[in-house]
């Protein structure tokens, strides 16, 4: 009992030493997505569902405001607007006019932080993949 | 025309025994009778047309000069190349007799029925052009516009309702803002026409040389540097440069004898006044003033409405007028912009039209076969519905493939004289005189007009189905514009089914009465035009959005729900009456939708899709895309054809994806 007590202590009086070693080793980066992305893949298929496209362009702006331009299928993309939060590697937003978005997400993002995954917190199936892209100006243009 | 090569002109020695009271006709049997297909009330006296199961060979010439014709020529001068179409739609078929007027045509008529080589005898009506053609000189500024925010600098694009309607109270008391057909947005970021795209104005003439017309006329180039007298083209017709007059066969247009109004200079100017040229009005596909507006093809038809209104007025028969449309379309025309038509009633269903009005039924089917773009496998006919105030449209326009136009105010409701109900498809601005305040004229349709016919004026005012029919032909001309543009294409019928669903809602304003004044004060019953107007109210940008492309609706996984296709049928989508097994009665029925087993598949559907109340509802059950076919009416409650007069067959693909996540704004996140 006693060993046990001398042990106790000596890792009680090492524990200082053992946290200020911890200052050396690499904090994790905090998370960021600011910038503009463009989905990549849908779940595990390429960007399409049932042969239709899917193209999606989300610039989350710094400040908290996004803007996202939308084409399914054919046509001209639309163009959405709203707030988004990151807590905790958890993305919430709404859309202007005050309409929360369908579902929060799971956000990871890979090391070369250029690949976003946003996995749905309420139907995990859909998982939507974006990479680091400038968003063309044609599309920003010609928005509706 | 005297080269028309199957032009069989008879001796003169073929009259020398006429008898001035005309050839013994025995009393006609129905076998005859049956061959006659029309009636005789409202035709020219001195010719009929024939349709013959054979070439007129030396015997059956010798036949009908003894039976009075003194000439029998083909009614189409056929075009190398398209024989076969000709054949296709029996143009090779149809013969021009001429007659002494003296002769009693129907006489003649039951006379060359006896002949077994006659199929048909079709007496040669007098078409009528659907405005009461009176014109008021316009007396605004014409001075450039200079407001910064001005599209063009044409100075009386601002008068022009029709474009954008601000319910300036000062037209109308009861006007409507966006009672218009939507096209300045089309103008500012899409196209303003496109000088590949020839619309021929089937109509009275235009005056080519007008200032805000001469720069979009279209010329044909081979005559126009050809040798005058000579038919540079060998298209049949001499000097034919900016069309042709059918009412004299001659080169020279008749813009000024006893009947003109200016009525095709007029509707020429909706379609494609010459815009930003900071003069005069602006036209819906006139271009930017750059060169780039569609080309006028003038085809003249009329001098005035040949009746006993007119007197002295020539034109349109059947017989001039289907040579034009056949000019047309052999001539490069993608639009025919059709001012005209029978009387509402005259003919109750299509199949009543097909048998009486055989030569230019078949000449605008001709039309729209030929393919004279880039964008559509044949070309478009657009009519006006007419002026009867009648609840069904008149022919040829109520032929449920053909587009029929009916006409609103700038109330955004039903003028007093529009026809509607049955065989009209579509409705745009077609004018009204008689809205308070009584102050101007700002309330009919402002475009160009011959000076000679206006007061000197060379702009001014008209109201008919006749104003209404050009900007819908215009809309139809920037859409093909913008489709070439995209480099799109399309069937006819695909087009067609753009344009028709195109429209805005307009029936829900269609409640209570509307009062309007001639000699005193009248009132429509509103109600009566509900479902009746088209499938609602011509809309341009729609158009070229649907021509861009329709983004896929968005359905959840999981849920029954309704799906928006406004983007596919315009908001008039509410209105429509869509095709399949229903379920329910009045607003509130069901329309189910038929689709196949692999659509079942690719949804998971649980339940069978249906429309109500303008929305899809589908109830998916697993992720996937998939395309549900729904067909509607374009116009009216029934499909037209066969022994009904009805609206047009239309449809669209409808491009669904199901998710489990859905916002109701249709986001993706």
């Amino acid at each position: 009992m006693k060993r046990f007590h001398a042990i106790a202590a000596i890792l009680l009086l090492a524990l200082p030493f053992l946290s200020a070693n911890c200052h050396h080793e690499p904090e994790e980066d905090p998370l960021v997505i600011d910038g503009q992305w463009q989905i990549s893949h849908f779940s595990t298929k390429s960007v399409s569902i049932g042969g239709q496209t899917v193209d999606i362009y989300i610039d989350f702006q710094t400040g908290g405001n996004f803007e996202m331009y939308q084409m399914l299928g054919t046509g001209r993309y639309r163009k959405f607007t709203g707030t988004w939060k990151l807590t905790d590697k958890m993305l919430t937003g709404s859309y202007t006019g005050g309409q929360a978005w369908a579902s929060s997400y799971e956000v990871i993002m890979d090391d070369s932080r250029t690949q976003l995954t946003l996995t749905s917190t309420t139907t995990p199936q859909e998982i939507s993949t974006y990479r680091k892209q400038t968003i063309p100006q044609d599309v920003i243009n010609n928005a509706l | 025309m005297l080269m028309l090569a199957a032009a069989l002109l008879l001796p003169a020695s073929c009259v020398e025994n006429l008898d001035p009271n005309g050839p013994a006709v025995p009393t006609p049997s129905t076998q005859v009778l049956t061959k006659v297909a029309n009636q005789s009330l409202d035709s020219d006296s001195g010719t009929l047309l024939l349709r013959l199961s054979q070439a007129p060979d030396a015997g059956l010439m010798d036949l009908l000069r003894a039976k009075g014709a003194v000439s029998v020529e083909r009614l189409f001068t056929s075009t190398p190349g398209k024989e076969e179409l000709e054949q296709r739609f029996g143009l090779d078929q149809w013969y021009l007799v001429a007659f002494p007027d003296a002769l009693d045509k129907e006489q003649m008529a039951a006379s060359f029925a006896e002949l077994d080589a006659v199929r048909t005898v079709e007496y040669n009506s007098f078409f009528h052009k659907t405005s009461d053609c009176i014109t008021y000189p316009y007396t605004g500024p014409v001075t450039p516009a200079t407001k910064a925010d001005a599209i063009f600098n044409d100075p009386m694009l601002r008068d022009q309702w029709q474009y954008a309607n601000h319910g300036n109270t000062s037209i109308a008391t009861t006007a409507y803002a966006g009672g218009d057909i939507n096209v300045e947005p089309v103008w500012q970021t899409l196209t303003t026409g496109d000088n590949a795209i020839i619309v021929a104005v089937i109509d009275e003439a235009v005056q080519a040389t007008h200032p805000d017309l001469a720069a979009n006329m279209w010329f044909n180039e081979k005559e126009r540097n050809g040798k005058p007298g000579v038919d540079d083209d060998g298209n049949g017709y001499i000097d034919d440069i900016n069309g042709f007059n059918f009412v004299d066969m001659t080169a020279e247009y008749d813009l000024f004898s006893i009947g003109n109004s200016g009525h095709g200079t007029h509707c020429a100017g909706s379609i494609a006044a010459v815009n930003n040229n900071g003069q005069g009005v602006s036209g819906v596909a006139g271009g930017s003033g750059k060169g780039d507006g569609v080309r006028i093809m003038s085809c003249q038809i009329f001098t005035g409405n040949q009746d006993e209104q007119h007197p002295g007025s020539r034109g349109a028969t059947v017989s001039n007028t289907a040579k034009a449309i056949k000019y047309a379309a052999d001539n490069g025309a993608s639009l025919i912009s059709c001012s005209y038509g029978y009387s509402a009633g005259a003919f109750k269903s299509d199949n009543a039209y097909m048998k009486q009005g055989g030569a230019e039924a078949d000449a605008i089917h001709y039309f729209e076969a030929c393919k004279n773009n880039d964008v559509l496998d044949g070309n478009v006919a657009i009519f006006s519905s007419g002026n009867d105030g009648k609840n069904f449209a008149g022919y040829p326009g109520a032929l449920q493939d053909i587009i029929s136009v009916s006409a609103f105010g700038p109330d955004y409701l039903p003028t007093y004289y529009t026809n509607y109900g049955p065989g009209c498809n579509i409705t745009a601005p077609g004018g009204e005189a008689y809205l308070a305040p009584w102050t101007s004229y700002a309330a009919l349709i402002l475009s160009t007009l011959p000076p000679e016919l206006n007061d000197g004026k060379a702009y001014g005012y008209m109201q008919g189905t006749s104003m209404a029919c050009p900007h819908v032909t215009g809309v139809a001309a920037l859409g093909l514009a913008y489709a070439r543009k995209l480099g799109k294409h399309f069937t006819v019928q695909e087009f067609k089914n753009l344009l028709v669903t195109s429209a805005r809602d307009f029936d829900t304003r269609l409640n209570g009465t509307k009062t309007y004044a001639v000699s005193s004060r009248k009132q429509l019953n509103l109600y009566e035009y509900r479902k009746q107007m088209g499938s609602g109210a011509i809309d341009a940008w729609l158009l070229c959005m649907q021509i861009e492309g329709i983004p896929c609706l968005t359905a959840k996984v999981g849920e029954n729900q309704w799906l928006d296709i406004s983007p596919y049928f315009g908001t008039a989508s509410i209105n429509l009456t869509y095709l399949g097994r229903t379920e329910g009665e009045g607003n509130n029925t069901k329309y189910y939708i038929e689709v196949s087993d692999e659509v079942k598949n690719a949804l998971g559907l649980a339940e069978e899709p249906y429309v109500q109340y303008g929305r899809l509802w589908v109830h998916p059950t697993k992720i996937g895309a998939a395309k549900i076919t729904v067909k509607a009416v374009g116009g009216g409650t029934e499909v037209g054809g066969g022994d009904k007069i009805g609206g047009m067959a239309i449809h669209h693909d409808i491009s669904i994806i199901a998710r489990n996540l859905k916002s109701s704004n249709g986001g993706w996140l």
